[in-house]
């Protein structure tokens, strides 16, 4: 019994991650229709914004993590404004702006690689990573604050794209940005603004995965690549899908790193999402596939 | 000078590699992320094959190819019902799979440890150690590797790729199977990165899966992008701007480390350029995936 509370508190930890990550990379993607691989840059940058303000100039917990957030979202949504829609005016196919992603990530981090070092670094200040007892399972007080917070931010974004019109314009420019347009809707605008709120939310994650696990230059890539999956698992093109998908991905995670020695883990991830794309490309919530590109 | 036949000898190696993966890339127009896997596992089959059997070179080659066909099924079998970014995303899983394979599976691979003491080529009784005798090995590779994707891409088989790569449902309403299309350049591709991965392994007597990572798949992509998609030279000047031009970054007298950074930076950096003001590549004639 208390094993089976500690993997379902173990998935709950992983996958709220996976999942506000997953969230964040859809909220992006169905606007753009590209695997925007740059976010992996996003999340590592911001992790280590924090941990300039916190460790290296001990500054304060609240202000470290405004300026983090804040500075992902600047930074996703600038790429956005000085890289991508120039190539979007130009080609707008969805390879050459992935490739382009793929160059920026490969730059940037290995900027902060440069910077930074590669050793692992801890955030200094509030650290809460003394457990406490949770029926009959440990949950430290930085893990239990991500599944709170994640969940949260998980239900802003739903409920902002049904109820704000920001939302609503963005579902609209995601469903048909020529249709949007002509109604009125600044595709363009709407594009970078769903990129910084986007990258704001890997911001989010990112920091608080720092606090629980420390961070490296290679963290955002591993981060970038089980929302992907987690994307993907969960249906392409739904919010729900995605934390969904998330949540699939932390719970597959930690069982197999209950049955199997725990450095299979991300083998397996992928493994899950092979079978996924074989036998329900649509994801666990999505509908069929989208036939765009036939 | 053997540095420079070090050069010339990686050169021809990412030359090979890069004009394999061109077949996928630029003649049938799928990006694959997934190259350097195909490397390694022709450089860890070859590796063992020598090692534990005693295999000759070119049986290693044979078994690398073997291998790397087979699995490039593993790819290519979602590439039947994928299209476009899902099939981005598949060769990407792979890519992550083999090399957590390669790391993890300490019995056959001896995970990050490595494999050391890989013996060098012997082609019909003929040892090959200098470096003089590597240059002309490394070159002949990327000559055949050159002649078969060159052969392919003018017949017929090409021109179906070339129109697959333009439009999917056009040729399939001429009754051509895409599915059997793309399994085959898939496998051709996996099996010349297999090729080129055995001489790495044997030239360099050393393979660790470092070598053998994403950042490496998406190197050899950055290559075909930057040279030239599709275009009889834009593989081999993207190999060869790529893998000479961060050498002048040895000469400024940095530390290796930084070095290593920078090199990257500037792959990253040339991308993100070439993809915004020069799609079609140094000497491409048209750009990928329009």
């Amino acid at each position: 019994m208390a094993t089976i509370v500690q993997l379902v508190l173990n998935s709950l930890v992983a996958g709220t991650g996976y999942g506000l990550l997953a969230v964040s990379f859809a909220v992006v993607y169905n606007v753009t229709h590209f695997y925007n691989f740059l976010q992996a840059a996003v999340y590592t940058i911001a992790a280590y914004i924090a941990f300039t303000l916190l460790t290296v100039m001990s500054g304060g917990a609240p202000l470290a993590i405004l300026c983090a957030v804040l500075g992902a979202g600047l930074l996703g949504g600038l790429m956005e404004l000085c890289v991508y829609t120039r190539i979007r005016a130009r080609t707008g196919s969805p390879d050459i702006l992935l490739l382009t992603s793929l160059g920026l990530l490969v730059a940037l981090q290995n900027c902060v690689s440069l910077v930074f070092g590669d050793e692992v670094k801890m955030l200094a200040g509030w650290n809460p990573r003394e457990g406490f007892s949770f029926l009959g399972g440990r949950i430290t007080g930085i893990q239990a604050t991500t599944v709170v917070v994640c969940f949260v931010l998980y239900a802003a974004v739903a409920w902002g794209l049904r109820h704000t019109s920001f939302g609503k314009a963005l579902r609209a420019v995601g469903s048909d940005a020529t249709l949007a347009t002509s109604c009125g809707v600044n595709s363009a605008q709407i594009i970078v603004g769903a990129s910084f709120v986007g990258s704001a939310l890997v911001g989010m994650v990112a920091v608080l995965a720092a606090y629980d696990t420390g961070l490296q230059p290679t963290m955002g890539f591993n981060a970038l690549l089980m929302g992907i999956v987690g994307m993907i698992v969960g249906g392409i093109g739904t919010i729900t899908g995605a934390f969904v998908g998330g949540l699939a991905i932390g719970f597959v995670q930690q069982a197999s790193a209950w049955l199997l020695p725990s450095k299979w883990q991300d083998a397996i991830v992928f493994l899950t999402l092979m079978l996924v794309l074989l036998l329900r490309p649509q994801g666990i919530l999505g509908s069929a596939v989208r036939r765009r590109d036939v | 000078m053997d540095y420079i036949l070090h050069i010339i000898i990686l050169a021809s190696i990412y030359t090979s590699l890069a004009v394999s993966l061109d077949l996928l890339a630029g003649h049938a127009g799928i990006l694959s992320i997934s190259q350097a896997a195909f490397c390694g596992l022709g450089a860890y089959t070859s590796a063992l094959l020598a090692l534990r059997f005693g295999l000759s070179f070119l049986g290693g080659v044979l078994g690398g190819i073997l291998t790397a066909t087979l699995f490039s099924c593993l790819v290519s079998l979602p590439s039947t019902r994928l299209r476009g970014d899902y099939l981005i995303i598949a060769t990407f899983a792979f890519q992550v799979i083999l090399f957590n394979i390669l790391n993890n599976w300490i019995e056959l691979t001896r995970g990050p440890l490595g494999i050391t003491d890989i013996p060098q080529p012997v082609i019909l009784g003929l040892a090959v150690q200098s470096q003089a005798g590597f240059v002309a090995l490394a070159a002949a590779f990327a000559g055949f590797t050159y002649f078969v994707v060159w052969r392919l891409a003018k017949s017929p088989f090409g021109r179906v790729l070339h129109a697959m790569r333009e439009d999917q449902v056009l040729i399939q309403s001429f009754r051509k199977d895409a599915n059997r299309f793309k399994v085959t350049a898939f496998a051709v591709s996996a099996a010349l990165a297999a090729i080129a991965g055995s001489l790495y392994a044997h030239y360099v007597t050393y393979i660790d899966p470092t070598s053998f990572t994403v950042m490496e798949s998406i190197l050899i992509l950055s290559m075909v992008i930057i040279g030239g998609p599709g275009s009889p030279w834009g593989p081999l000047v993207g190999a060869v701007v790529l893998v000479t031009l961060p050498e002048a970054l040895r000469f400024i007298g940095l530390p290796s480390s930084v070095a290593a950074n920078l090199r990257q930076i500037f792959y990253g950096a040339l991308l993100v350029i070439m993809m915004m003001f020069r799609p079609r590549g140094l000497v491409g004639r048209y750009g990928f995936g329009r």
